[in-house]
């Protein structure tokens, strides 16, 4: 029996190319091997590359083939070498480029992969799955100003590709154009009703720009589609959390949690509620056991941290603040708090490090400054503790005159 | 040692149920039990007793009828519409009975029919717990988006006057002894009006003799440089708040600027903000004033409570000018540096040690601020330390420290009411109309919330800005009085379970202002304990407390008290619990 194509590699199948070669033979070879390749059989299609590849070993094309084939049969490393010779033979052939980013995609290693991704799609611009794999690339990786291009390319290309406005919206989103995120979700939903991460996403922008209930709507219309769809719920929650219906929000993410006891974002939302309403031994408990649940939930941390400053307990929230920061080291928040909670504990050194981690992070944040300011101070450093606080102003300034402009825009 | 004049009490007995005689106090004995039960922490313990002290909420049976009225009732276009107004326990008859100032404000596009727009009240105490509205009859009946009141004896004719903030101009009510005010102020030169036809945002304000020379100066609090023909509306941004189109700012809009205004001694007042260094601060969008010698050097210094952004401290330099110390102080941020909504100040020694420490309340979301104080105008934010790190779904205006159960140590009382109008719409947070936070200190730097067993009157969800306190029945302890918005005002009454002992005692300057305000006062008694507080105008939410101080005994049956005056004189007095003295400057033993 052939073997199957996996899913990762059917992006891919439709991408070889089979150019005649000089030679008459191997000519004969790729057609019978391009036969069995349409028919399923990747074994047969595999040995006859293999064939041809010893009569023309200098053919990049060849290589890319047999990578691909090997991919199919589920033997990634060895189809990781075809691709790689077969872009060391030709860096010009836009399909082996592609493969190899796949490749190395799919291996986890996304630093080797964007280049020959964004070489893929440099060499064939008009091809849509290259600028699509390389913009869901970037998504992925947190590039989204740079996702944005490649996809409002790959829906010129498409444009009746769900798929690629949903990404288009993800990447204007995590860009700050919410209104051009919102028409691609928009575009994204209107193409396929059922596409329910678009609606989703939709749901969510439109809930953070201050039109909760038109996002609701979008989490109601996930449940009717699909009534078991518990994140629905849960976003409804964050909905109403978002609205500060704190009563509102606590009685979805419990629904959300009889369903389904063990979803860590419910427990994490509800115990922000709970948090939010006071209740912080309750919000404790929920906080504990998202973090029992999914031990990488930075934010968990994070708040759990902020509830035990505030109820005084400075060394608990630092640790806390540690936990977070040790899952996103670039967490400059917590970085901050952290350095908040040391100072209040007397810890003013490492204190003094974690803010200015935070500094560093986030340079436009007046606070770490003044805190920073403060410490300095306690620790008789006045000159530096000066410098820290023209430094909180320089930003406060900034910020106050940011708001400034914004409210200065006629409606 | 020389008794001076001592007011007869008629105390009316309406505590619920009184506990045995008096013997060592619970603090002490809970103390010797944690010694030896480990098990439990003192604070646990010192939490667990009873606060015995509920508040009643008797304003209608009082005869404080009147609403306030203060921008729309459910949606707000200007933020200028959301601040409300302060009020004012102050003794306008010198009758030793706490007369009540509520001030009143306006709408915008409000078509008042004749004698019917909303006016500031006066109502005079008839001593048997009501009052008669002679707001006509004083003739201070004053319509205007009004906004602080203070009192305070500018003319040292022996009667308190009142001066009012407006956004527009300020009316300094002088008060003639026979029941008639006059607005003196533009003759005072005070009304703020800077002559282009601008308003000013005036809000909080304090009567303050900073150069002591004997007669009382005025420092006014401005928030915002606001223009309705130029401010932005909900729309533009859009400004929202949970999702809800709210009123805009103050972040984003042009802050108004503090004004200090020296008193010559001749009822005549000069604007010297400029010179005395005021307007060299960061921090804008003034509300809450207060007044306190937070560096221990005799000299005035003055707090204010900035809203989203940092919070000022003028440091008196003792030379005419201010410096404004609050970033390096620590009083100017929240413990993790950021700037807060500050509303509502107050301040006391509120652990003993012998520094003015400082309370104020923010926005929503975020904790009151308590900052303790470890001298040499050094500060450290102990919210959290302290216990009022627990409570952030409340919006804080009008606050105060008073010892509600006169067990010795100032307990905290915070009125609350969000900001927006639009919430009361949905669920959002509290809602609107939000309860009262008391706090019981437990005499260990720490709080414990006793909000829940504070009362009927607590509990009740009011739309409240400014508060005031002070003893309106003469009983011994502290009552309050809350101004809420397009809403009646509160009375709550304090009752008290304990038989704690109290004393209360009322200043009269002589070289020092009339008034005795900023003169120091320590409460000395035999348990060893050393109170202390400052006679001061203004302070909570742009509001006005008594002018008597008062101090909770605990069992002690007499106390000394030590006055420091504003003139550097010193007079000593020892006294019985359970009276208000009168200390008249220079006439007691001298220190």
């Amino acid at each position: 029996m052939a073997a199957r194509f996996p899913k990762g590699w059917l992006a891919l199948a439709g991408l070889a190319a089979f150019p005649l070669l000089g030679q008459e033979s191997v000519r004969q070879i790729e057609a019978r091997a391009a036969e069995l390749k349409a028919r399923g059989d990747a074994a047969g299609s595999l040995a006859l590359w293999e064939k041809a590849a010893a009569l023309d070993p200098q053919s990049a094309r060849i290589q890319d083939e047999i990578g691909f084939l090997l991919a199919v049969l589920q033997r990634p490393a060895e189809a990781l070498g075809h691709f790689e010779r077969a872009v060391a033979l030709d860096a010009h052939l836009a399909a082996a480029q592609y493969h190899l980013g796949v490749a190395y995609w799919l291996q986890q290693d996304p630093a080797r992969a964007i280049p020959h991704l964004q070489s893929a799609a440099a060499l064939a611009p008009r091809e849509f799955d290259y600028r699509f794999h390389f913009g869901h690339a970037l998504n992925e990786t947190g590039q989204y100003a740079t996702a944005v291009a490649e996809f409002e390319a790959a829906t010129a290309i498409r444009p009746a590709h769900a798929e690629a406005w949903n990404q288009l919206g993800l990447a204007r989103q995590h860009s700050g154009d919410t209104a051009g995120a919102l028409a691609a979700y928009r575009r994204a939903v209107s193409l396929d009703p059922a596409n329910l991460d678009a609606r989703n996403n939709l749901g969510f922008v439109l809930v953070n720009s201050g039109h909760a209930g038109e996002g609701v709507a979008q989490f109601r219309k996930i449940l009717e589609i699909d009534p078991g769809n518990n994140m629905a719920r849960v976003n409804i929650g964050f909905a109403d959390l978002q609205k500060a219906d704190l009563d509102a929000a606590e009685a979805q993410f419990r629904e959300a949690l009889r369903r389904d006891p063990n979803l860590a974002i419910a427990h994490y939302d509800l115990g922000v509620a709970l948090k939010q309403k006071d209740q912080l031994d309750a919000a404790r408990a929920e906080l504990e056991r998202a973090l029992a649940l999914d031990p990488q939930l930075a934010e968990g941390h994070y708040t759990l941290g902020i509830l035990e400053w505030q109820s005084g307990d400075f060394r608990k929230a630092a640790e806390e603040m540690q936990a977070a920061i040790a899952l996103r080291p670039d967490y400059a928040e917590a970085w901050f708090m952290m350095g908040t909670a040391l100072k209040q504990a007397g810890e003013l050194d490492r204190a003094e490090a974690a803010l200015r981690s935070a500094i560093r992070f986030a340079p436009d944040d007046p606070g770490p400054y003044n805190t920073l300011g403060q410490l300095l101070r306690q620790k008789g450093d006045i000159a530096g503790s000066q410098a820290a606080f023209a430094e909180g102003s320089r930003a406060k300034r900034a910020k106050e005159a940011e708001l400034g402009r914004m409210l200065q825009k006629k409606p | 040692m020389e008794q001076l004049a001592t007011l007869p009490l008629t105390r009316r007995r309406r505590e619920i149920a009184r506990s045995g005689g008096r013997g060592p106090s619970r603090r002490g004995f809970i103390r010797s039990l944690c010694a030896t039960l480990p098990v439990f922490s003192a604070d646990q313990l010192l939490a667990g007793q009873g606060f015995g002290v509920q508040f009643v909420n008797v304003a209608k049976e009082a005869g404080l009828r009147a609403k306030t009225i203060f921008g729309g009732e459910h949606k707000n276009k200007y933020l200028l519409e959301t601040t409300g107004c302060g009020c004012a326990f102050f003794d306008y008859d010198n009758d030793g009975w706490l007369d009540i100032f509520l001030v009143n404000g306006t709408r915008f596009e409000a078509q008042w029919p004749a004698g019917q727009a909303p006016v500031s009240r006066l109502y005079k105490n008839n001593r048997d717990g009501t009052f008669t509205d002679v707001t006509i009859e004083a003739g201070v009946a004053h319509t205007g988006w009004g906004q602080g009141v203070c009192a305070g004896d500018y003319n040292n004719d022996g009667w308190e006057d009142l001066f009012v903030t407006y956004w527009g101009d300020c009316v300094l009510w002088h008060n003639h002894g026979n029941g008639k005010f006059t607005n003196v102020a533009q003759k005072a030169g005070v009304t703020t009006n800077r002559g282009d036809g601008r308003r000013r945002w005036n809000t909080g304000c304090a009567f303050v003799d900073y150069d002591r020379d004997g007669h009382l100066d005025l420092f006014v609090a401005n928030y915002i440089d606001f223009d309705p023909k130029t401010a932005p509306l909900p729309e533009s941004g859009p400004c929202l708040y949970k999702g809800l189109m709210v009123a805009c700012g103050p972040p984003g809009l042009e802050g108004g600027r503090n004004i200090l205004f020296h008193n010559d001694g001749s009822g005549v007042f000069t604007d010297v903000s400029e010179r005395a260094g005021i307007l060299k601060t960061q921090g804008t969008y003034g509300l809450g004033v207060l007044v306190g010698d937070f560096d221990n050097d005799g000299w005035p210094d003055i707090y204010v409570a900035n809203d989203s952004t940092s919070s000022a401290l003028y440091k008196n330099n003792q030379d005419g000018t201010f410096t404004d110390v609050a970033i390096e102080a620590g009083v100017a941020f929240s413990p993790d540096g950021k700037p807060q909504a500050g509303m509502g100040v107050s301040a006391i020694d509120y652990d003993g040690d012998g520094w003015l420490d400082i309370v104020k309340t923010n926005f929503a979301g975020d904790t009151s601020s308590l900052y303790r104080n470890l001298g040499k105008m050094t500060f450290n934010d102990e919210t959290f330390q302290a216990g009022l790190g627990r409570n952030t779904r409340f919006l804080g205006w009008g606050v105060g420290f008073a010892d509600f159960d006169n067990d010795g140590w100032a307990d905290i009382f915070i009125c609350n009411g969000h900001v927006y109008p639009e919430v009361s719409e949905t669920q959002t947070e509290s809602g609107y109309r939000e309860r009262k936070v008391v706090y019981r200190n437990l005499g260990n730097r720490k709080f414990a919330d006793v909000s829940i067993e504070a009362g009927p009157g607590a509990l009740e969800a009011a739309p409240g800005r400014g508060c005031a306190f002070g003893d309106f029945d003469n009983d011994g302890d502290v009552d309050v009085l809350v101004n809420c918005v397009n809403d009646v005002p509160q009375l709550l009454r304090c009752d008290r379970t304990t038989r704690h002992n109290w004393i209360k005692v009322k200043l009269t300057g002589v070289k020092s202002n009339r008034s005795g305000i900023g003169a120091r006062v320590y409460c000395n008694t035999e348990d060893g304990r050393r109170q202390m507080d400052e006679v001061r105008s203004g302070g909570s939410y742009i509001s006005q407390s008594d002018l008597r101080l008062h101090f909770g005994l605990g069992a002690a049956e007499s106390a000394e008290l030590v006055v420091q005056w504003p003139s550097g004189a010193v007079d000593r007095v020892r006294t019985q619990a359970n009276r208000i003295v009168t200390v008249i400057e220079g006439t007691s033993q001298k220190a």
